[in-house]
């Protein structure tokens, strides 16, 4: 599909946010389509997580506009935590959001479909178990389970693995990239993690420690249609121009 | 099993240092006086007991119905919470057994409401500050995911927040049950009873106004046994509905 013919789904242009004058978000300009992958990669505090609440609704604009072309129960959202419910099973937490919002519900259909997701994200043997008979990527499987429920046409994906250690993390960054490669699901995912946003993305938006997008790169540009790896030069070569970006904008990078 | 280990050891170490050191009973009863006292008084003991636990569970009743109401509405509306704020730092920082002899006045034919009223006034506030505090400590993402999907605050206060309050209001109830108990007790001492009912508190100051030391214990013995009951049982029913909800005890029910 060309960019031309993709549908536009959020547009934002000369974006701010100000929280008590101070600025968060500045001059932010991006335009997401259907099936984009994109990754908003910035040191921690620098506003990534704020436009993710931007692009979901859940914030105003202070300054700027912001175009949405898609309702609220098309989209859904991954936090950093898995956020269940302790008192709910795995399936009753992943069926809360579509039985709250919907007028009338074909319950029976909704477990069948419930029941299908669990099954992708290698969850379908837990579905009567509670949050607390479960490790931490399992939490986030069924976190990541909720938000397909919706069957959202867009995931906003808010540093999801972060809390992870990391055989777990790459276990669910590589169901997620499968994910991509069988639907055409669009994602914005924040991180501050290179290579996760390298992975999983085809779009990478690096913000500066002010809250401005200080360049766009796309992950093509660098891996000449060579399907990604956590081994690709390419990943060491963007790492290396992110960080000059980064130390040209005056950030002090440690591990970044 | 350990506690009661302790204290029958204590009572022992007691009684034999009253026998060996010929402690003279109008200052130091041993247990087998105290026993003797309670045994001999019982019909006494047992009405004034009826007295002070009708209003120490009344004054409780009325606590967690008032406190939960309060603490809600305080929650669910600013107004509310503005306006009730004088009188809960006023509940804080006013010795309420000092308002005591004004609700004598204002109740001048019903001594029973004057010290439920009183008791009340001790108990409430720990309800109102758990049930307020309780209702923020629902998962913020949760609250976020709920927004996004339009979900009403009655459908949130229901599903999220009430379940996420419920350990902080039953902790909230433990300890407005121990002071439930504190308030009738030290009510009728400042106000006396003025009726024909009797409390425990007349009996304490009977006994020690009569140098009837052994009878004093025997009273206290009641009121100690009274407030370990309503304490303990009201442990019992936190835990329970903790183990329900699968959440730890003293710890808060967010999100996992």
């Amino acid at each position: 599909m060309t960019n031309a013919a993709k549908k536009t789904l959020i547009h934002c242009e000369r974006l701010g946010i100000q929280f008590n004058g101070i600025a968060v978000l500045q001059d932010i300009n991006l335009t997401l389509s259907q099936g984009d992958r994109i990754a908003l990669l910035g040191p921690s505090g620098c506003g990534k997580s704020t436009l993710l609440n931007v692009l979901a609704g859940l914030l105003e604009a202070s300054s700027g506009t912001v175009e949405r072309y898609l309702q609220p129960a098309e989209m859904s959202f991954v936090f950093q935590d898995a956020s269940l419910l302790p008192w709910k099973t795995v399936l009753q937490n992943i069926t809360m959001i579509p039985e709250l919002i919907a007028e009338k519900i074909n319950s029976a259909e909704l477990y069948q479909r419930a029941e299908s997701i669990l099954l992708q994200v290698g969850l379908r043997d837990k579905l009567n178990a509670y949050p607390d008979q479960l490790s931490g990527g399992m939490k986030m499987r069924a976190a990541l389970a909720r938000a397909l429920l919706v069957a959202p046409q867009l995931l906003l994906l808010d540093e999801p693995f972060s809390a992870l250690d990391d055989p777990t993390r790459e276990r669910l960054q590589d169901d997620l990239r499968a994910m991509h490669a069988s639907s055409s699901l669009t994602t914005v995912l924040v991180t501050h993690n290179m290579e996760e946003a390298f992975l999983l993305a085809d779009r990478i938006f690096v913000f500066s420690h002010d809250g401005r997008i200080l360049r766009e790169f796309q992950v093509a540009e660098y891996t000449s249609g060579e399907v990604v790896t956590r081994e690709s030069a390419a990943l060491s070569q963007m790492r290396s121009d992110v960080r000059t970006l980064w130390q040209t904008d005056g950030l002090e990078l440690h591990n970044a | 099993m350990r506690s009661l280990l302790v204290v029958l050891t204590f009572l022992v170490l007691w009684q034999v240092a009253c026998s060996v050191f010929s402690i003279p009973a109008w200052f130091l009863p041993a247990p087998s006086a105290v026993l003797q006292a309670l045994a001999q008084d019982f019909g006494l003991l047992a009405s004034s007991f009826l007295f002070t636990a009708k209003v120490t569970l009344g004054a409780f009743f009325l606590a967690v119905l008032f406190g939960f109401f309060i603490g809600l509405f305080s929650y669910l509306s600013r107004f509310v919470k503005d306006g009730v704020l004088p009188f809960t730092i006023l509940l804080q920082t006013t010795p309420v057994v000092s308002i005591a002899p004004l609700l004598i006045v204002w109740f001048r034919n019903n001594a029973f409401a004057a010290l439920l009223v009183c008791a009340w006034l001790v108990c409430v506030y720990p309800m109102i500050s758990s049930t307020y505090a309780g209702l923020g400590k629902a998962d913020n993402n949760l609250k976020r995911l709920f927004r996004l999907y339009r979900i009403s605050p009655w459908q949130s206060l229901w599903h999220l927040e009430l379940p996420s309050a419920l350990p902080f209001i039953l902790n909230g109830m433990r300890i407005s049950g121990g002071l439930a108990l504190v308030g009738a007790v030290g009510a009728e001492f400042v106000a006396g009873t003025g009726g024909r009912e009797l409390g425990l508190a007349y009996r304490l100051l009977m006994a020690a106004y009569n140098q009837e030391t052994p009878r004093l214990f025997a009273a206290l013995c009641v009121v100690s046994v009274f407030g370990i009951m309503i304490h303990q049982l009201l442990a019992v029913l936190e835990s329970y509905v903790l183990r329900r909800l699968r959440v730890p005890t003293h710890e808060s029910a967010s999100a996992t």
